[in-house]
């Protein structure tokens, strides 16, 4: 298989844009919006809002965090196309620099989704610094995603469909990786780490993960992540916080940045789950642009006092 | 005369053409006088622009055991996003010309990565490498910061230069790749003058960050993220970090580039809700200001101490 930069990529995907659009709109046609995603009902009065586990067993603290919530069933029927979005961002480290997201909180994620009857469970991302064979691989998610019975994708060029996105109030449309937006589940698994531009890189920043034309994003970035969160929808939000990158994100590059914290925050609401995990790094949700966008916007809560926050340490 | 056509011209083969003397020494007087005349305009150039960054990564062999995996990569302010991402606005803020990216393999399979960044001045490259201090000192180019083994940054003229190791090397292997790209970039390169301002006494080693924007420091002094100081280009700008009394303090100087600038600056901080100001001032185009839980008076010191000449 060729193996493609991102730089490459972003090439090959524009050149694929531009010969589907000589085809003819007939053969492009708007694809119906999250048409695959399932409408995710409230939780119920025992089911937690937002989980927060914490232990030294990133596994344990994982499921802890989703048995909290309801359940994998909750969230996965038997027979859906599941979608993990972790962050494999870069090539550059293995998992103990805090960059990507933890290959065992994917992995026991893949557990559960596949124990829940999931028809697949694919994970994806695509990274920037290296190519996405090789960020699988150093940061140690695909071994483990594999070994839990998941399957790593290379995301397709041709994949990448624009979506008009209604609710955005700073864009209207974007390119979007049309099997994250059909998928019957996506769950989202950002790590929580520092961000030079951002602040932090949380879940709605994860989202990125899933776009082109990532020098376009980064104007106006908060309304823009939150525009984006608008479209994509995650059905759930696992944040790995086992690490934390504290500094020079996103990438890092030195242990002295990283702190141990062996925590996982889970909620059907992207906004709480960002608002929760920007506590650990003494900040608010109301300090990040894009959650204050999206919470203005109505995609869920800052406001962590007024949901049921169920807290565990195992 | 000889060899000279009706309207004076002389034909190229005839003798003395060109300039009246024989054609091979007036060609050699010529080159050697264009010569003279291209060092001598190059030697009033402020800075020189290599034809590529590419010059200066070692080749095949010249650090033992490390070969060029494959063809160096190139980018400039357009495509800086397929590098670095959202990362791309941390760079700009520092100048941002070009970085070029080659990466190494070894015989056991090891794989490290070197990246050359061109910013527009000394200065800039001093402060990108300040924003990414993270780890120990190594005596490589001007200032180098290494985690051993791992990651190697050093800065030298107007170029940052950043070696990462895909797994974990000797650090020795890094410092020799680093040492042979910093052989062969341009020597020199002066730190910022306002660095000098820093006072001494108290300040944390290698805790000094040098900028023009807010994004550089943003991660260390927030802001509130709306330039509240009117920071960019324009201005220079230092951040240390202090020990006063067993009590952490960060010293702020930006340097306008007018007293106006400076007044607005100060008015702006002591107005906007900044947590944390213990003293602020400004000495003409420079401001001054003093953060942290600090004893008020000590903190009013270390400002005069930092806003004075003498």
């Amino acid at each position: 298989m060729t193996r493609l930069t991102r730089r490459q990529f972003l090439k090959l995907s524009g050149a694929t844009a531009a010969g589907v659009a000589l085809l003819g709109a007939g053969c492009a046609a708007q694809p119906a919006q999250n048409a695959g995603r399932r409408q995710l009902p409230a939780p119920t009065s025992d089911q937690a809002y937002l989980a927060v586990a914490r232990g030294g067993d990133p596994a344990a603290i994982t499921k802890t965090a989703i048995a909290a919530l309801g359940g994998i069933e909750r969230f996965v029927r038997s027979g859906d196309d599941v979608i993990i979005k972790p962050n494999i961002c870069v090539d550059y480290h293995p998992p103990e620099y805090a960059a990507t997201t933890n290959p065992t909180v994917v992995a026991t994620l893949v557990t559960l989704c596949l124990g829940a009857g999931a028809r697949r469970v694919r994970v994806m991302d695509m990274p920037f610094g290296g190519t996405p064979e090789s960020a699988y691989a150093v940061s140690g998610i695909e071994e483990a995603v594999q070994a839990a019975g998941g399957t790593m994708e290379v995301m397709s060029p041709v994949k990448f469909t624009e979506f008009d996105i209604p609710a955005g109030k700073d864009i209207t449309a974007w390119d979007v990786y049309r099997d994250v937006i059909e998928a019957n589940v996506l769950i989202n698994v950002p790590i929580a780490k520092h961000h030079s531009l951002a602040r932090l890189s949380l879940g709605a920043k994860n989202l990125l993960g899933a776009i082109t034309k990532p020098n376009q994003i980064h104007r106006n970035l908060g309304q823009r992540v939150a525009d984006l969160a608008s479209l994509v929808r995650p059905t759930l939000t696992v944040v790995d916080a086992v690490r934390i990158l504290t500094t020079h994100g996103p990438t890092g590059g030195s242990l002295n940045d990283v702190q141990q914290t062996d925590t996982v925050i889970a909620s059907h609401d992207l906004v709480a789950a960002d608002a929760w995990a920007a506590t650990l790094f003494g900040l608010a949700g109301s300090d990040i642009g894009y959650i204050k966008a999206a919470a203005e916007m109505g995609l869920g809560t800052m406001d962590l006092g007024s949901v049921k926050v169920e807290e565990v340490n195992t | 005369m000889d060899g000279m056509k009706d309207d004076g011209r002389r034909t190229k083969d005839e003798p003395g053409a060109g300039v009246g003397i024989g054609t091979s020494r007036a060609r050699t007087l010529v080159t050697m006088l264009g010569f003279v005349i291209l060092v001598l305009s190059l030697a009033g150039c402020g800075k020189s622009q290599p034809a590529s960054l590419i010059e200066f990564f070692p080749s095949a062999g010249v650090v033992p055991g490390w070969t060029p995996s494959r063809e160096v990569e190139l980018y400039d302010r357009e495509n800086i996003y397929d590098l670095v991402d959202g990362q791309a606005e941390s760079f700009f803020a520092y100048g941002f010309e070009r970085v070029a990216v080659q990466d190494y393999e070894n015989a056991a399979g090891a794989a490290l990565s070197v990246e050359i960044w061109q910013l527009a001045t000394p200065a800039d490259a001093y402060g990108l490498f300040t924003a990414g201090i993270a780890g120990s000192p190594v005596d490589v180019g001007n200032d180098g910061d290494q985690d051993p083994g791992r990651r190697l940054l050093f800065w030298q003229d107007r170029y940052a230069v950043h070696v990462r190791a895909r797994q974990e090397l000797e650090a020795a292997e890094l410092q020799r790749v680093a040492g042979e790209v910093s052989t062969a970039l341009p020597a020199g390169g002066e730190r910022p003058e306002l660095l000098g301002r820093l006072p001494s006494d108290g300040l944390v080693e290698r805790s000094a960050l040098f900028f023009h924007e807010e994004i550089s420091i943003q991660d260390r002094l927030w802001l509130g993220g709306e330039n509240l100081l009117g920071l960019g280009p324009q201005v220079d700008g230092v951040l240390g970090q202090y020990d006063v009394d067993g009590t952490v303090a960060r010293l702020l100087l930006v340097q306008y580039p007018d007293a106006r600038a400076a007044a607005a600056g100060l008015a702006a901080l002591e107005s906007g809700d900044i947590g944390g100001l213990a003293a602020a001032n400004v000495r003409d185009m420079l401001l001054g200001a003093v953060l942290g839980e600090i004893d008020k008076a000590a903190a009013e010191m270390l400002l005069e101490d930092a806003l004075s000449d003498g």
